[in-house]
């Protein structure tokens, strides 16, 4: 009974997103994708670490090269 | 067979290293039922446990990450989120435990506790996607289980034609 408020909380009550802030919500993601990937692929359990971030940061990189090549198109559009 | 035997026994992966893969016989429908039941007990049953508890921790993190960013009512709605809850559903009970929840959120609240754009679509990637990385982890436990029972059968094989194959023994008499 003593966790109810909390769980409450945090799986019932909405967070409250805006901003620039929500672009950072793609981080976890990457970061989750790149893991599991990496997780699957890597033979050695040790080479994950270094593999995911490298695999993260690619995800990363290119979706951020992706959104300026838009927002450049969408800007030459407009 | 104890635990020190059963290590010994491990089998080489497919580059030749060693892998904590076991040589004894594992169902591959059974590793893929446990994948999905819970993220990474696949791969635990199949003795890749740090890998396991790799997706275990990951994907539990991710799909409630998800729920509390949005919600339950707003996450697992298979009314107004259509295909996802597809997704979603391949994280096994936790998905189901999360649709319970927010079919009660909405019988006592009704749409007090909608979230609102962006946070409603980002719940929604974040428990889908967690939901198809956990497909992802069940195919890899199905693969897994095959080539450990491909590996054992072939070594089996190996060990008999070897035993058949063996030259006579030259006699010492004469």
């Amino acid at each position: 009974m003593t966790f109810a408020p909390l769980l409450f909380a945090l799986f019932v009550q909405p967070m409250t997103i805006t901003g620039p802030g929500r672009l950072l919500m793609l981080l976890p993601l990457a970061a989750a994708v790149s893991v599991v990937y990496k997780t699957i692929h890597c033979e050695r359990v040790r080479d994950i670490p270094k593999a995911s971030l490298v695999f993260c940061l690619m995800i990363v990189a290119f979706m951020m090269s992706i959104g300026i090549v838009l927002l450049l198109l969408f800007r030459l559009m407009a | 067979m104890g635990r020190v035997a059963r290590r010994q026994s491990g089998t080489m992966a497919r580059d030749g290293s060693r892998s904590s893969v076991h040589r004894t016989r594992r169902s591959a429908p059974l590793a893929a039922l446990l994948a999905w039941v819970m993220p990474g007990l696949g791969h635990w049953y199949l003795g890749e446990r740090s890998r396991a508890v790799i997706f275990f921790v990951v994907t539990t993190v991710m799909f409630w990450g998800g729920v509390a960013i949005g919600g339950v009512r707003s996450t697992v709605t298979p009314r107004e989120n259509g295909p996802w809850i597809a997704a979603q559903l391949c994280m096994g009970p936790q998905a189901a435990v999360a649709l319970v929840l927010s079919w009660q959120a909405r019988e006592t609240s009704g749409n007090q506790y909608k979230a609102p754009w962006p946070a409603s679509s980002i719940s929604v990637v974040y428990a889908g996607i967690t939901g198809l990385l956990n497909l992802l982890i069940i195919i890899d436990a199905l693969a897994r289980a095959d080539a450990t029972e491909s590996l054992r059968v072939a070594g089996a094989t190996t060990h008999r034609s070897r035993v058949t194959r063996a030259p006579p023994r030259r006699s010492s008499i004469g």
